[in-house]
């Protein structure tokens, strides 16, 4: 028996329905698991140009994840990482590794200090 | 009867919460499936391109999700399309910036009905690299 396990379909679905995004969720398909979700700043000072932020997950091995990023010379606007503005220049990107995620800026030099507020959700899916 | 079905919550909170957020699963909420997940590498020679393609099987334009390591052996995985500044440690300190690309962006991808692409470019005069990425594909639609 091969087609067996748990399966919910959209209203007016029926299971015996191939496509898979007619499912609401299926025992045959893994989910990305949460492992963490976290907030924390990083604020570049007048005259610098770069930065970064860590976010430790002691999870022993190089796990997916998603970041965002909200400026504090904006109000609510959060930007799925990685995020550049070539003109400006800014360039923020993010990467895992078996012990943290990072989260790093590099941008032209301003005369104010600003503040990046990085959030970043672990999963405790492993990608190498 | 209309409320019914699968709800698993958070610690602390009942089955009666109408926040999502607080569901660790729920049958009411289409959960994010992954149709397809993998790895591979791909030899990106000396101040050239190379594109990854990456076959999904699906019939639509899916969701994807994609981690490079773009200095070989680093254990540091980018995520998307990475935007880099200088000559770049992280990601491998092989003269990034030493290419002419204005927009120094040496990862570009694409994805539609069929695959997804992921272009790497090396800047580097004369060393090649091995990049390593890890992908999702997502059973829903990206558009």
């Amino acid at each position: 028996m091969t087609n067996y396990g748990i399966k919910v379909m959209k209203a007016g679905y029926s299971v015996t329905n191939t496509d898979i995004r007619n499912l609401i969720l299926s025992s045959k398909y893994t989910m990305l698991k949460y492992h963490s979700d976290t907030t924390a700043n990083l604020t570049i000072t007048a005259g610098n140009t770069s930065g970064y932020v860590d976010f430790t997950h002691n999870l022993g091995y190089v796990p997916a994840f998603i970041a965002y990023v909200q400026h504090s010379w904006h109000d609510t606007i959060q930007r799925m990482l990685p995020f550049g503005i070539s003109a400006a220049p800014l360039i923020e990107t993010a990467f895992s590794t078996s012990s943290i995620v990072r989260c790093r800026v590099n941008m032209i030099e301003r005369p104010d200090n600003v503040t990046f507020t990085f959030r970043v959700v672990i999963f405790k899916d492993k990608i190498a | 009867m209309t409320n019914y079905g699968i709800k698993i919550t958070k610690d602390g909170y009942g089955i009666t919460s109408a926040e999502p957020r607080n569901y660790v699963l729920s049958s009411t909420y289409s959960a994010v499936k992954i149709a397809l997940a993998g790895s591979g590498t791909i030899n990106v020679s000396a101040a050239s391109t190379a594109t990854a393609t990456i076959a999904h099987g699906l019939s639509f334009i899916p969701a994807v999700l994609f981690f490079s390591e773009l200095s070989p052996g680093s254990g540091k995985y980018f995520s998307g399309c990475t935007h880099l500044s200088t000559p770049d440690a992280d990601a491998g300190d092989v003269g990034i910036y030493a290419g002419t690309d204005a927009d120094r962006n040496p990862v570009e991808s694409w994805v539609d009905a069929t695959n997804l692409k992921i272009a790497y470019h090396n800047f580097h005069a004369s060393q090649s690299r091995i990049v390593t990425y890890y992908y999702y594909f997502f059973g829903d639609s990206g558009v």
